[in-house]
């Protein structure tokens, strides 16, 4: 059973301490465990560090790992950049959407999978490139990237 | 620290080391172009706009965040200079909503002053404005990012001198923008609508939320009789609103809303000398029920209540130290309490077709006279707002040549002013003027200091404290405080008013009666004030304001004539039946 935000923030200002240098690994703890970062987590944080509510929310903002709305289990991170746009990102993002049936910036209904751009990866020479989670996937074609979305739980 | 040598255009003088090259420069009388560099802030080196030329660097230096070293060459308008500032600009104006005419902020705007000194008549850069986006949801201050440069000088003073900090940078790259907690809008996240962002903001992104339309609907139509109030503070911006120079202008502004065309001119200051009365006899009543009878339902220290700002920060901050605060009304929401009720049997007239419009050096005044506790009256009390550049605007539209106005009188009723009303206008003044009347109203003496003015309470530290030692010879019924000691202290900006009621809230303190005032200056520096306000502006208008004060015939508030027959015709007494329906209130803690 996950923990509560407010808990998870807790636990995570015991650990790092409640210093404004510990906002940033707060959130990403938070952002881990839950996959986004709810406004009660933001607001304890806040009140934790003595920031305003909106110092924090600019924080999250920042960083286009830190969400503030629930996303998928699986983060698809297509890398939207100038080579990887030369070497087929258009066709593996199509086979992609229509693989999950949800484009861009979307989450599939059961909560599977949510497909994201990003700019560049640094994996240029290996392009196509894509982050699943933490894991990269490189010289993709359509038919890889359908395989590999196919195989998320 | 010591002075060194730095060179400024050719001209060799000596500074004091560790000061900027933009102060440098300043001092040298060295115009260089600033947008996100403000006095009143911290640094932030931002927008580019002061760059200059330092022998022997490789890139320019950003002026207002570089220290002078000994010896530094510093050029101000090289051709490397001018082309980088031009190049700033225009990037600026790419982004920017150049819709100047449609603008609040049109012919007071730093960014197109800019454009103008620079002579910027073709941007060769593609231009895309981000869209227009209005937001309206508060009722003082609005927003259109559209306009906004980026130069989070209203970041800085929502944080600095506010202690607020509902405003942030919010997202990345260009897309960064400012914003609140989850984009809300202002009314939604604990801000306090005291306008200090509008003061500061270079260009029109952040402006008060206007009723100009309203006040013209309620001039024109024959039904309705509208009652203006004027603020303290008003009297001594207004004239810089319309161009000209800081002046007292008191008549030539009832003189001006006359030509307006409204009914009746009055004044705040009326309800200020009432304020006085009540809050003074409150101070007394809490002072005697905590010394002598040991009520621990009289909280001390007690707080002024005047400040709508200052209200709002107080019931998200520290809903814990409300019983702290006065239960007056502030002057504004008092007039329109007494307007609708005793002023409209006076005149006569129906307080359903009384429309009561108070010009303030405020925005949160438009917030304060929307709370749902201010309808004392049976009605509204006070149905518009319209800032001191509202006001401005009015006199411009209806063509009324200000400078050669003749100098006219409030009406009456509810026109007497005494200096100490004047001096609410100012951080310290209310406390001034209640202890020129609460020391009277006990000894029977006038306060021990020359010629009324307690000069410890004045000035523009960031909190003062002051004590004042009773005589051992009291009038009746104030032998209590015979031989005692009053602690006071003052407070503005909101800032130094977090840092006093932290001090209040952890029992370090023993003061009797604090003021605050949500603005640095007080009102004479509101939310609602002409823009630019600054260090040197607000000293100008306290100027005029206590030249106001010594000028009045009158200069307690208890002298005043009007508040004496009010209280003889109509509130009989101070804290009565009467005041406490009509000019009391209570508060609301907010998270």
């Amino acid at each position: 059973m996950s923990r509560r935000p407010v808990e998870i923030v807790a636990s995570a200002v015991e650990e790092y301490g409640s210093g404004r240098e510990a906002v940033l690994q707060i959130l990403t703890r938070v952002n881990g465990e839950l996959g986004y970062i709810p406004e009660e987590a933001m607001k304890a944080v806040a009140a934790a560090v003595g920031v305003s509510d909106a110092e924090v929310y600019g924080v999250v903002s920042f960083y286009s790992f830190l969400s503030v709305k629930p996303r998928g289990r699986n983060i698809i991170r297509i890398c939207d950049t100038v080579t990887c746009g030369m070497k087929g990102f258009k066709d593996v993002v199509a086979a992609i959407e229509e693989e999950l049936g949800v484009g861009v910036g979307e989450t599939t209904p059961d909560g599977r999978v949510s497909l994201e751009t990003t700019s560049c990866l640094g994996l240029c020479d290996q392009a196509p490139a894509m982050l699943v989670n933490d894991t990269p996937y490189i010289r993709l074609t359509p038919e890889e990237a359908r395989r590999i979305v196919a195989g998320l739980e | 620290m010591p002075n060194i040598s730095v060179t400024i255009n050719g001209v060799t003088r000596s500074v004091r080391e560790g000061i900027t090259i933009l102060e440098a420069c300043q001092i040298a009388g060295v115009d260089i172009p600033t947008l996100c560099y403000h006095p009143d802030l911290s640094l932030a080196g931002n927008c580019r706009m002061c760059l200059v030329d330092v022998e022997g660097w490789r890139t320019l230096a950003v002026a207002c965040v570089t220290p002078v070293t000994p010896n530094m060459k510093i050029r101000t308008h090289s051709k490397k200079v001018r082309h980088a500032r031009r190049t700033v600009l225009k990037l600026l104006l790419a982004s920017h909503n150049s819709n100047c005419p449609e603008c609040e902020r049109n012919k007071n705007c730093e960014l197109q002053e800019l454009a103008e000194k620079h002579n910027i008549t073709i941007n060769e850069f593609q231009t895309s404005p981000k869209p227009v986006s209005f937001e309206e949801a508060s009722p003082g201050i609005m927003r259109d990012n559209s306009r906004c440069i980026m130069c989070t000088r209203c970041v800085r003073t929502c944080e600095e001198l506010q202690s607020v900090a509902v405003i942030k940078s919010v997202g990345r790259s260009h897309r960064v923008k400012i914003s609140t907690f989850l984009d809300r809008g202002l009314n939604e996240v604990p801000c306090t609508q005291c306008g200090q962002c509008i003061n500061r903001c270079p260009t029109g992104a952040l402006f008060e939320t206007s009723e100009i339309r309203q006040v013209w609907e309620a001039i024109e139509d024959p039904e309705k009789f509208v009652v203006v109030q004027t603020a303290p503070a008003v009297r001594v911006g207004i004239s810089e609103a319309l161009g000209f120079s800081t002046a007292r202008s008191t008549g030539k502004m009832v003189a001006a809303i006359r030509g307006l065309g409204v009914e009746r001119v009055l004044d705040t200051d009326f309800t200020a000398d009432l304020t006085i009365i009540e809050e003074g006899y409150e101070l007394i009543d809490r002072l005697k029920r905590a010394l002598v009878d040991g009520d621990e339902t009289a909280v001390l220290p007690m707080t002024t209540s005047c400040s709508p700002g200052w209200i709002k920060f107080i019931e998200h901050k520290y809903p814990d130290l409300l019983p702290n605060v006065s239960s007056c009304k502030s002057p504004q929401q008092m007039f329109g309490a007494l307007a609708k009720t005793y002023l409209a049997a006076k005149e006569g007239v129906d307080p359903a077709n009384m429309v009561c419009v108070s010009i303030m050096p405020c925005t949160a005044k438009k917030y304060e006279k929307e709370r749902p506790e201010m309808r004392s009256s049976g009605f509204k009390d006070v149905d518009y707002v319209l800032t001191t550049r509202e006001l401005a605007s009015m006199i411009q539209e209806a063509g009324i040549d200000f400078k050669e106005l003749p100098e006219e009188k409030y009406d009456r009723w509810m026109g007497e002013s005494t200096g100490a009303a004047v001096i609410f206008g100012v951080t310290g003044g209310v406390m001034e003027a209640a202890l020129r009347t609460a020391y009277e109203v006990m000894t029977g003496q006038e306060v021990p200091f020359d010629g009324l003015n307690i000069t410890p309470v004045r000035g523009m530290e960031g909190i003062r404290e002051a004590a004042l030692t009773f005589p051992d010879k009291m009038l009746n019924g104030y032998e209590f405080l015979a031989g005692k000691t009053l602690n006071v202290a003052v407070a503005h900006g909101l800032s130094n008013a977090e840092r006093l009621m932290d001090k209040v809230r952890a029992g370090e303190v023993d003061y009797h009666f604090i003021e605050i005032m949500a603005c640095t200056g007080g009102c004479l520096g509101g939310g609602g004030q002409p823009i630019p306000t600054n260090p040197e502006v607000r000293k100008k208008r306290a100027e005029a304001i206590y030249d106001e004060d010594a000028a009045l015939h009158f200069r307690k508030s208890h002298a005043n004539p009007e508040v004496q027959l009010l209280y003889a015709e109509f509130l009989k007494e101070p804290l009565g039946h009467k005041s406490h329906e009509l000019l009391h209130t209570t508060y609301t803690p907010r998270n």
